[in-house]
């Protein structure tokens, strides 16, 4: 979340991660993000790709705030009975 | 939402969302049931939790739906208070995405970790921990 705040430096940018990366190491459900790959200096890089990955998908618009009730006025009537679209709607004297 | 989103790895509860969708799958579709597309990582043993609770009951409230999980949680009585807490203060993060309220569940989570067993709790916490 401080990586995804505005104003953030490259170079705090880069601590972050370092520091991010030492307290995710310890633990258990993150082993595939910091383990796999036994070389530490690649490790470290698949690591902050990961990284920059998930920011990215939290400033993606589909994890912006909620609004808390959606208005579902442009919804159609829910009904059980089948009908027919009218879509795309008939030109004039031509039936469908 | 596109479920493969690597970062839906992290602890997200919609508990009020999921309230309105149960309730409306209910109310205006009359819909005999609903189907859950389930990630299974630890740290959203919470998610998982609100969604299939109300997929088996849309009339639980965000009160009776957080003291289950904090039963589940923590089982100190006092600890389920503070887990409570957090739960909720999660759930305002993902409308507000204030980091000081990310900053509180942190705290909060792992305040009570050192005297609870509970791994999905560690889960949660460790989720949450990364998320800040």
């Amino acid at each position: 979340m401080r990586l995804a705040q505005p104003g953030v430096t490259a170079e705090q940018k880069a601590q972050l991660k370092r520091e991010l990366y030492e307290t995710v190491k310890p633990m258990y459900i993150f082993q595939g993000l910091t383990a796999d790959i036994v070389w530490l200096p690649e490790a470290v890089r698949f690591f902050d790709a990961r990284v920059d990955m998930l920011v990215q998908d939290y400033k993606s618009p589909f994890f912006s705030p909620r609004m808390d009730v959606v208005d579902r006025s442009i919804y159609p009537q829910a009904t059980t009975k089948p009908f027919t679209l009218q879509w795309p709607k008939a030109k004039s004297g031509r039936s469908q | 939402m596109n479920p493969e989103y690597s970062f839906n790895m992290f602890p997200h509860p919609l508990i009020r969302h999921g309230i309105q969708e149960a309730q409306y799958a209910r109310d205006e579709i009359g819909a005999d049931g609903v189907m859950g597309y389930r990630l299974a990582p630890p740290c959203r043993f919470m998610d998982d939790y609100v969604f299939f609770r109300l997929a088996s009951d849309p009339s639980l409230t965000q009160e009776q739906i957080v003291s289950e999980l904090a039963g589940l949680l923590a089982e100190k009585p006092e600890n389920q208070k503070q887990v409570k807490e957090a739960i909720n203060t999660l759930e305002r993060f993902w409308s507000s995405h204030k980091v000081e309220d990310l900053e509180t569940v942190d705290k909060l989570f792992k305040g009570v970790l050192p005297e609870e067993k509970s791994k999905n709790l560690l889960y949660v916490s460790n989720g949450v921990t990364f998320l800040t």
